[in-house]
C-alpha cells in the first residue's frame, strides 16, 4: 500500500521539486554555522545599513550585522517552529478527531462544541491574545501556535473517521472483540494518513506565516536572535534608505512557505484515491 | 417491422481505469427499427450502457472515448460525426434517454416544472411560456402523476422514487422522440413500482408510437415486454433475436444458463441455479470465445478464435449469433 | 425553516459561554496575579489605583465569583474602563469598530465578485494556460505574507509614486471637502488595506468555487441535462453553478473569522483607525481590559457572521428551505 504512495511521490514532479528545495532548506537551517559568512549578531556600528556588495552580500541592519548570516540562522527559527508547532496541533487534533468521531455521542457533541468556539476566534488574535499575556519567546511561540491550530485538524479528522468507521472491516473488528484503542489507531488512523501528511505540510506553512507575522510585530522570537520576521521590523523602520532589509526576509518567508504548500498540494495528487483515472 | 431508425455498425468504446485502458464495448453492431421494443440484456459491467451513451455520444472524455463505429440515424446521419449544434438539437429531442437512478438524474435545487420546461425551451422556443406549462402538466397526467400542478412546483427530494421515474419519463417523451432510450430504468425502484413504470413504458410506446431501447440485466422484464432481444456479455455481442425465438429457443450457451437461471412457476421447490464461474476482469480477458471458462458446451476452437457470428430469417426477422455450435 | 433558525440560535448559547470561558482562561494566564503584573507594567500606578483594579476584576474573590462577574459584564457590555486613557472600554470600540467593518465588508465583497468568476472559469477551462497561470497565482497569494506584501505595496504606491495615502483613514483635510471629495478621500484610504485583506481570501476561495464547480460538473445530473440537449450555456449557468455555489456561502461564513483577525496585522501597518489596531495597541501597552473586550467581541461578531451565513445557506438549498 505504502509502495503505491511511494512510487507515485517519484511521478510527481511538484512534490520532488520542492521536496527538494525544503532538503535544501533543512540542510542550511543544520548547517547554519558552516554557511554563514559570519557570526549573525556580530555587531559593528562603523558598517550600518550597508546596501548589498560582495562583502556583505545582503547588505547590513541598523548595528552592522550582516543581514544573509542572519537570514541564514533565521531558517533555523522558522522550520523549528514550523515542526513543533505542527506537531502539537497535529497529535492533539488526531487524538481528538478520533476520539470524536469513533465514539460519537455525547463525547463528540463536547469536543466538537470545543472546535466550534474555538474556531469563533480568529486564528491569529487568539494567538495575539495569548501572547500578549504570556511572555514573548520562542517556545511560547510554538506552543501558542499548536494551541491555536488543532480545532481544524480535528474536524477534519473526524470527518474521515465518520466514513471510515461505517465501513465492514472496522464492524468486523468490533465484533471480534478488538479493542477501541487498538481499532482506532490501527486500523482507522492508516487511512486516514493522506489528509494527515497533507494537512501537516501545509500547517508548516501557515505556522512559519504565523511565526514571521509574530516576530515582525515584536511579539514572536526577540532580537538578538534573528528570525525572519523580526529583521522586518527593522526593515519596516528604515524602508526609505535601506530597502534590502525589507525585501530579503520577506522572499525567505514567501520561498519557504511556497514550498511547503506546492509540496503540500503534489502530496494531495498522490494521496487522492480520485486521481488515478 | 424492417424500417430502421438506427443502425449500429461497428461500435467499440475504451475506458480509462487506472491508468489502464480497457475495451468497455468491442464492435457491437445491430439495428433498431421503428416502432419497437428491442432489450439489450447482460449481466452489470457487460457494456451495455456504455452502447446507451455512446448513441448519444455522451461518453466523457476524461472517462473514454468511442473508438470506432458509425451510428446512422434515421438513416441519414452518422450521430459519431455531429458536430456540437446538432447532437444538442438530437438529444433529449429526437433521442431521448432515462437513467438507472431517477434521483441522482434530477438537479435537488430547481423544481421538477423547471426541469421539464427547460427542454420544451431549449428545443421549441416558440412556444409561449404557459403553453409550454400547459403542456407539462398535460404530460404530467399522461404518465400517471397524480396533483400535477403541485408537482410542478415540487423539488425532487419531495417526492417518491415513482414519482422521480415518472419525470424523466415524461421529460423523455415531451417532445415526441423517435427513440427512447432506458437505461435499467427500473433498478432503483421496489417492484410494485417497477412494474408499474414498466407498463407505463409499454403502453406509451405504444401510443406514441415511439422506439424503446431497453436497458436491464433481467431476462424476465426482457421477455415481457420486448419485441426483440439482444445479449451481451463482457462487452461482447453474443444473441440476437425475436423474443419469443429467443426465450423459447435460445441458441447461445450463455443466454441458455440465463434461462436455467431464472426461477419460474414450474420449477417450484427445486434448487436454485446460478450460472458457474465469474464475469472475467477486463484487464485480462481469456482468449478466443470471452466466454468458453464457464461454457459448459466449450470446444477446443472456442478457446483460440473468435466466433463468428451466424445469422437466420425467422419469421421475416433477422436472428444471430456468435457461436461456434452454429458452424 | 423557521425550526432550522430557532434551533441554529439555541445552539449559539453554549458558543456565546465557550467564549466568555476562554476569554476568562486567558485572561487568567499570566504567571504570577495579573493584577500584579498589570500594575508592575504601569509603574505610576498608586496603591489606591490598584485597589480599585482589584475591586474592577474582584481578583481577590475566588475563581467562580470572578467567573459569573466576567460573564455579567460581556452580557451588559461592559468592559470597565482602558488602562491607558482611563475611558469606557465600550466607548472606545465603538469608535473603532465602523472602521473595521467598513474595511471587512469591502474585503468580503470583492473576494466574492473576483473569486467565483475565476473559480467557475478555471473550472470550465480545466487545465488549459489559463487555469494553470492562475494556479500559479493562487499559490503565490497562499504563501505571501501579507504583512510584507502590505510594506512593499506602501512604498510602492505610497511613497515611491505617490498615489496613494498610507495611513489613516481619512486626510488632514478631510473636512474641508467637498461630499464627492470626502468619499473619493476614503476610497483611496481604503484601497490598499482593502487589496491586502482580500488577497489571500482571494487565492482560498477561488481556488474553493473550482474544486465545487468540477464535483458538480461530473455529476449524473449535468449529463443527463446534457442527454436533455440543453445549450452548454444553461447547463453552466443555471444548473452547474446554482448547486457549485451553495458551499460557498457557509465557506465564506467559516472564512470571517480570518478575514475579522487578519485586520489586526495592516490596520496597525497602514494606521489604520479600526478596532484591530486598537487592539494591537492594547497588547503592546497591555491594556487588559481593552484586550478582553476585543477578543470577546471579535468572537462574537464571528459567531454572528456564521449564523448569517448558515441561514442564508439554508434558504438558497431547497433541500433545507422545504424540510
Amino acid at each position: 500500500m505504502i509502495k503505491i504512495y511511494i512510487n507515485r511521490f517519484f511521478h510527481n514532479r511538484l512534490a520532488i521539486f520542492s521536496s527538494i528545495c525544503i532538503l535544501i532548506l533543512i540542510f542550511i537551517a543544520i548547517f547554519s554555522n558552516i554557511i554563514s559568512p559570519y557570526e549573525p549578531n556580530r555587531q559593528n556600528l562603523v558598517q550600518r545599513l550597508l546596501p548589498p556588495t560582495k562583502q556583505f552580500i545582503m547588505g547590513t541592519d541598523d548595528l552592522g550585522r550582516d543581514v544573509f548570516s542572519r537570514i541564514i540562522y533565521g531558517s533555523r527559527v522558522s522550520l523549528t517552529v514550523g515542526a513543533v508547532a505542527v506537531g502539537i496541533s497535529m497529535f492533539i487534533g488526531i487524538i481528538l478527531g478520533l476520539v470524536s468521531g469513533y465514539y460519537g455521542g455525547i463525547i463528540d457533541s463536547i469536543i466538537m462544541r470545543l472546535v466550534d468556539i474555538m474556531l469563533c476566534f480568529p486564528t491569529f488574535f487568539l494567538i495575539l491574545m495569548v501572547i500578549a499575556f504570556l511572555e514573548p519567546n520562542i517556545y511560547n511561540v510554538m506552543i501558542v501556535i499548536g494551541l491555536t491550530s488543532w480545532p481544524g485538524i480535528t474536524r477534519l479528522i473526524r470527518g474521515e473517521v465518520l466514513s471510515i468507521r461505517e465501513r465492514d472491516y472496522i464492524q468486523l473488528a468490533k465484533i471480534s472483540g478488538i479493542s477501541d484503542l487498538r481499532i482506532m489507531f490501527v486500523h482507522i488512523l492508516p487511512n486516514v494518513i493522506g489528509p494527515i501528511v497533507v494537512n501537516t505540510t501545509l500547517g508548516i506553512g501557515s505556522a512559519i506565516l504565523a511565526e514571521s507575522a509574530l516576530s515582525f510585530l515584536g511579539l514572536g522570537v526577540q532580537p538578538p536572535t534573528p528570525s525572519w520576521g523580526n529583521i522586518l521590523t527593522t526593515g519596516k523602520d528604515y524602508i526609505h534608505i535601506a530597502w534590502w532589509l525589507s525585501v530579503f526576509p520577506g522572499i525567505m518567508i514567501f520561498f519557504t512557505v511556497l514550498c511547503f504548500n506546492l509540496l503540500g498540494e503534489g502530496l494531495r495528487d498522490i494521496f487522492d484515491p480520485r486521481t488515478s483515472g | 417491422m424492417d424500417n430502421k431508425i438506427l443502425e449500429i455498425k461497428n461500435l467499440t468504446v475504451e475506458y480509462y481505469r487506472n491508468r489502464k485502458v480497457i475495451t468497455a464495448v468491442n464492435n457491437i453492431s445491430f439495428d433498431v427499427n421503428e416502432n419497437e421494443t428491442l432489450s439489450i440484456v447482460g449481466e452489470s459491467g457487460c457494456g451495455k450502457s456504455t452502447v446507451a451513451l455512446s448513441i448519444l455520444n455522451l461518453i466523457n472524455s476524461n472517462e473514454g472515448r468511442i473508438t470506432t463505429g458509425e451510428i446512422i440515424y434515421n438513416k441519414k446521419y452518422d450521430i459519431l460525426k455531429m458536430n456540437k449544434n446538432q447532437l444538442q438539437q438530437l438529444r433529449g429531442n429526437e433521442i431521448t434517454i432515462i437513467f438507472q437512478d431517477p434521483f441522482s438524474s434530477l438537479n435537488p435545487v430547481l423544481t421538477v416544472g423547471t426541469q421539464l420546461i427547460e427542454i420544451l425551451q431549449s428545443h421549441y422556443p416558440e412556444l409561449n411560456f404557459s403553453d409550454m406549462k400547459e403542456k407539462v402538466i398535460n404530460l404530467l397526467s399522461q404518465v400517471q402523476i397524480n396533483d400535477p400542478e403541485r408537482i410542478f412546483n415540487s423539488y425532487p427530494h419531495q417526492l417518491s422514487g415513482g414519482q422521480r421515474q415518472r419525470i424523466c419519463i415524461a421529460a423523455g417523451i415531451i417532445t415526441n422522440p423517435r427513440i427512447l432510450i432506458a437505461d435499467e430504468p427500473t433498478t432503483a425502484l421496489d417492484v410494485t413500482t417497477a412494474k408499474d413504470i414498466i407498463e407505463l413504458l409499454s403502453s406509451l410506446q405504444n401510443k406514441l408510437k415511439l422506439s424503446i431501447i431497453f436497458i436491464t440485466h433481467n431476462l424476465y422484464i426482457a421477455f415481457k415486454h420486448s419485441h426483440r432481444i439482444i445479449v451481451m456479455y463482457a462487452g461482447e455481442f453474443v444473441e440476437e433475436g425475436a423474443t419469443d425465438d429467443i426465450s423459447k429457443e435460445p441458441k447461445h450457451p450463455y443466454t441458455q444458463m440465463l434461462l436455467k437461471v431464472l426461477p419460474t412457476l414450474d420449477k417450484k421447490g427445486k434448487k436454485l441455479n446460478f450460472i458457474p464461474g465469474q464475469v472475467p476482469d477486463m484487464l485480462s480477458l481469456p482468449k478466443g470465445c470471452r466466454f468458453h471458462p464457464r461454457c459448459d458446451k466449450v470446444m477446443d476452437i472456442c478457446t483460440k478464435n473468435i466466433p463468428t457470428t451466424y445469422e437466420y430469417i425467422r419469421n421475416g426477422i433477422k436472428n444471430k449469433v456468435k457461436c461456434f455450435l452454429y458452424e | 425553516m423557521l425550526s432550522y433558525i430557532i434551533r441554529r440560535l439555541i445552539y449559539m448559547i453554549p458558543l456565546v459561554l465557550g467564549i466568555s470561558i476562554i476569554t476568562f482562561f486567558v485572561l487568567h494566564l499570566t504567571p504570577g496575579k495579573p493584577i500584579e503584573l498589570m500594575t508592575d507594567m504601569n509603574m505610576k500606578i498608586t496603591s489606591d489605583a490598584r485597589q480599585r483594579l482589584v475591586q474592577l476584576y474582584g481578583l481577590d474573590k475566588p475563581w467562580y465569583i470572578q467567573y459569573s462577574r466576567w460573564l455579567v459584564r460581556i452580557i451588559k457590555f461592559d468592559f470597565g474602563n482602558s488602562f491607558r486613557d482611563n475611558r469606557p472600554v465600550i466607548k472606545k470600540i465603538a469608535e473603532r469598530l465602523p472602521a473595521t467593518l467598513l474595511l471587512n465588508f469591502w474585503s468580503l465583497l470583492i473576494i466574492f465578485c473576483i473569486s467565483i468568476p475565476i473559480g467557475v472559469y478555471t473550472a470550465l477551462k480545466k487545465d488549459t494556460l489559463f487555469d494553470k497561470s492562475l494556479t500559479v497565482l493562487v499559490f503565490i497569494g497562499y504563501s505571501v505574507p501579507r504583512f510584507w506584501l502590505a510594506i512593499l505595496l506602501m512604498v510602492l504606491f505610497g511613497i515611491k509614486l505617490g498615489w496613494l495615502p498610507i495611513s489613516g483613514l481619512r486626510s488632514v483635510n478631510y473636512d474641508m471637502l467637498s461630499l464627492s471629495g470626502k468619499i473619493i478621500d476614503i476610497i483611496k484610504h481604503l484601497i490598499l488595506p482593502v487589496i491586502i485583506s482580500a488577497f489571500a481570501g482571494l487565492a482560498g476561495l477561488s481556488r474553493y468555487v473550482r474544486n465545487s464547480m468540477l464535483d458538480v460538473l461530473s455529476t449524473e445530473y449535468i449529463k443527463y441535462a446534457r442527454a436533455k440537449g440543453l445549450p452548454e450555456r444553461i447547463i453552466v449557468y443555471r444548473h452547474a453553478l446554482r448547486n457549485a455555489l451553495l458551499p460557498v456561502v457557509t465557506i465564506l461564513g467559516l472564512s470571517l473569522p480570518e478575514l475579522i483577525g487578519g485586520s489586526f496585522i495592516f490596520e496597525t501597518i497602514f494606521a489604520y483607525p479600526g478596532m484591530g489596531r486598537l487592539g494591537y495597541e492594547a497588547i503592546m501597552s497591555r491594556d487588559y481590559p481593552v484586550i478582553m473586550a476585543v477578543g470577546t467581541i471579535t468572537a462574537l461578531l464571528t459567531l454572528i457572521g456564521n449564523l448569517m451565513a448558515d441561514i442564508t445557506y439554508a434558504y438558497v438549498d431547497p433541500r433545507i428551505r422545504y424540510k
